[in-house]
């Protein structure tokens, strides 16, 4: 079976439009970094302002094009708000990565401890918030005929972790939300993907599992770099996409 | 609360004129695929509603709204005290403002550039304090509401003045013709051999509160047309197919395009003055009276400028385009000399 890079890197992302939500930490401020270095604009979403500072005046001293935009993706109000500021400061979005995303209250717990209200909160921030802000993205794209969205996936949305259950539901709920709208939007030039990033040396891992062997884990820039060569290839919309297999 | 409380968008009715049947049916949007088909083109326009309502206060302390209604340049009609429940007509009029003044609106500074000569409400304005547009956008999407009107009186959200392929923030108005085309009907289109295409159109507010200002609406109103926009108009008209415009907006921009472009390619920046030249004789021993009116794309005359007196049979002017939005102008020269009249259509554009 060919590899992806096989395939080729045959999609460029110079002067396209990104957002990228999580961006302040982590895989999205890797994600954001490595996009820019491709010659993306950026727009980084998350919801503390100063983190976000930071990452844009490294991107810009680096040549780069990128704005912060401090939201929560999990609140309602906010999307369209974050869409139009980002579409009025770079134009019309090529790529939307949904990133954000929580645990839920750690240390984890079983599901029958989980008090619902928090299960509900996880839903929002990684469900429904991603399904909202794509609704204000994917029809631009569908009308331009090209566009990306990607969601960062996780095995926990396959495999049945105990004590991992409402961010399990949460991204098993997301892939097949991923599923969906890759079918729906067939033939109209967008593409939808999930990629399970696999695990990262990232405070939220830490959160998750804090007495893990951080040299045992991948760092978030490296899985940024394949994330960005996995959105360049031409993997089909649809598809289901793991980092560690790359 | 649900995204629109009254009718589900695509229910919207739908008043179908067929002239060569000679029928009228009333449908609704859900059925417009039914109407065309492979050949159509359908045009929408992709401009997203800019949430423009800031309020704020002058240097005084005065209360003043303002509804931004473009932001290249930056332009915005000024109101005194009230809100949207308020209707438009009622509404106070904005505390007195002058050129250089400064307006203070949450995490923004503006200083008026100048106020229109039509109506004291319309400003033209800068960001103040070395403040970027990236900083003027931050505060309109963080402070601003969607114009609305008192109709209805509860906060419109900003979901609700979007529609299913919003892009770029270029609309004071959402162009509420496309509300009603959701995905399905959209996708709908397509599976039937429609092409469905954009261009981006300013929609401008549709009151002022001012009559002299509404008399002069729409003001001029930027618009972009892709390349491929362009393309399948012009393939459809050329095989006979049908244009369908979503939306004024749309056909002011396709009819803007269509008559003025071919010669509107020059391109004049902000601090540009457009030299005007023409040569104008009459008959021996008249005289002629030359009128030179500065038209809008459409045709609507903006304003009357001041011709000067022929010299040696010709008419040279100036015409400053700063205080001009970013659009396509024509000029209209008229002369009249006895009975003898002419006309000549300059067009040109402004593009920053």
């Amino acid at each position: 079976m060919l590899t992806a890079r096989a395939q080729g890197d045959d999609m460029d992302l110079q002067g396209t439009s990104a957002i990228v939500t999580g961006a302040s930490r982590g895989l999205g401020r890797a994600l954001a970094e490595a996009l820019a270095s491709a010659g993306v604009k950026v727009v980084a979403v998350a919801r503390h302002e100063g983190p976000l500072g930071d990452l844009v005046a490294g991107i810009r001293a680096r040549g780069g094009v990128a704005h912060a935009i401090a939201a929560d993706v999990a609140n309602k109000d906010a999307v369209h708000r974050v869409i139009g500021q980002a579409t009025a400061l770079v134009g019309p979005i090529d790529l939307a990565i949904h990133n954000a995303s929580t645990l839920g209250p750690v240390p984890l717990r079983l599901l029958l401890d989980t008090d619902c209200e928090d299960l509900a909160a996880v839903l929002e921030t990684n469900l429904v918030g991603p399904f909202r802000m794509t609704k204000a993205i994917a029809g631009q794209m569908a009308l331009r005929g090209r566009g990306t969205i990607v969601h960062v996936s996780s095995d926990a949305a396959v495999s049945a972790y105990p004590r991992w259950g409402a961010y399990g539901v949460s991204k098993a709920a997301q892939d097949h939300l991923s599923r969906i709208l890759a079918a729906e939007l067939e033939g109209t030039g967008v593409r939808v993907l999930a990629i399970d990033p696999g695990e990262m040396d990232t405070e939220m891992h830490a959160a998750a599992i804090p007495d893990a062997d951080r040299a045992s884990l991948a760092r978030p820039a490296d899985v940024a770099a394949k994330i960005v060569a996995m959105i360049r290839s031409d993997r089909p919309t649809g598809a289901r996409l793991e980092a560690a297999q790359w | 609360m649900t995204g629109d409380a009254w009718v589900a968008r695509e229910e919207v009715r739908l008043l179908v004129v067929d002239p060569r049947a000679r029928e009228v049916e009333v449908a609704r949007f859900a059925e417009l695929p039914r109407f065309l088909g492979a050949g159509d083109v359908v045009v929408v326009n992709d401009a997203a509603t800019i949430p423009g309502v800031l309020r704020g206060s002058t240097s005084c302390g005065a209360f003043v709204e303002a509804r931004v209604i473009e932001t290249e340049p930056l332009r915005a009609i000024l109101f005194g005290p009230g809100d949207h429940t308020i209707r438009t007509e009622d509404r106070a009029p904005p505390p007195r403002v002058f050129a250089g003044d400064r307006l203070h609106f949450p995490g923004l500074i503006v200083r008026i550039a100048n106020v229109s000569p039509i109506s004291p409400r319309l400003v033209e304005l800068t960001i103040d304090g070395g403040a970027t547009v990236a900083e003027l956008w931050r505060a309109i999407y963080r402070a601003g509401a969607p114009i609305q009107y008192a109709h209805r009186r509860e906060p419109l959200p900003m979901w609700a003045v979007q529609t299913a392929y919003a892009t770029r923030p270029w609309a004071a108005e959402m162009p509420s013709a496309g509300r009603p085309l959701t995905w399905e009907i959209l996708l709908a289109l397509r599976r039937r051999g429609a092409e469905v295409v954009a261009l981006t159109h300013a929609a401008g507010p549709s009151a002022t509160g001012d009559a002299a200002l509404d008399a002069a609406l729409p003001l001029p109103e930027r618009y972009e047309i892709p390349e491929a926009t362009a393309r399948a108009v012009n393939a459809a008209h050329r095989r006979g197919g049908r244009v369908i415009a979503i939306g004024t907006t749309v056909v002011r921009a396709l009819e803007a395009n269509a008559t003025a472009a071919p010669t509107a390619s020059t391109k004049f920046g902000p601090t540009d003055r457009v030299l005007v030249e023409i040569e104008c004789q009459a008959q021996e021993g008249l005289s002629p009276q030359v009128k030179v009116d500065l038209l809008n794309a459409r045709g609507d005359v903006l304003r009357t400028l001041d011709a000067p007196a022929l010299t040696d049979g010709r008419l040279r002017m100036t015409l400053p385009v700063a205080s001009l939005a970013n659009s396509t102008y024509v000029l209209r020269i008229e002369a009249a000399a006895g009975e003898q009249t002419a006309q000549q259509w300059v067009a040109f554009r402004i593009a920053r």
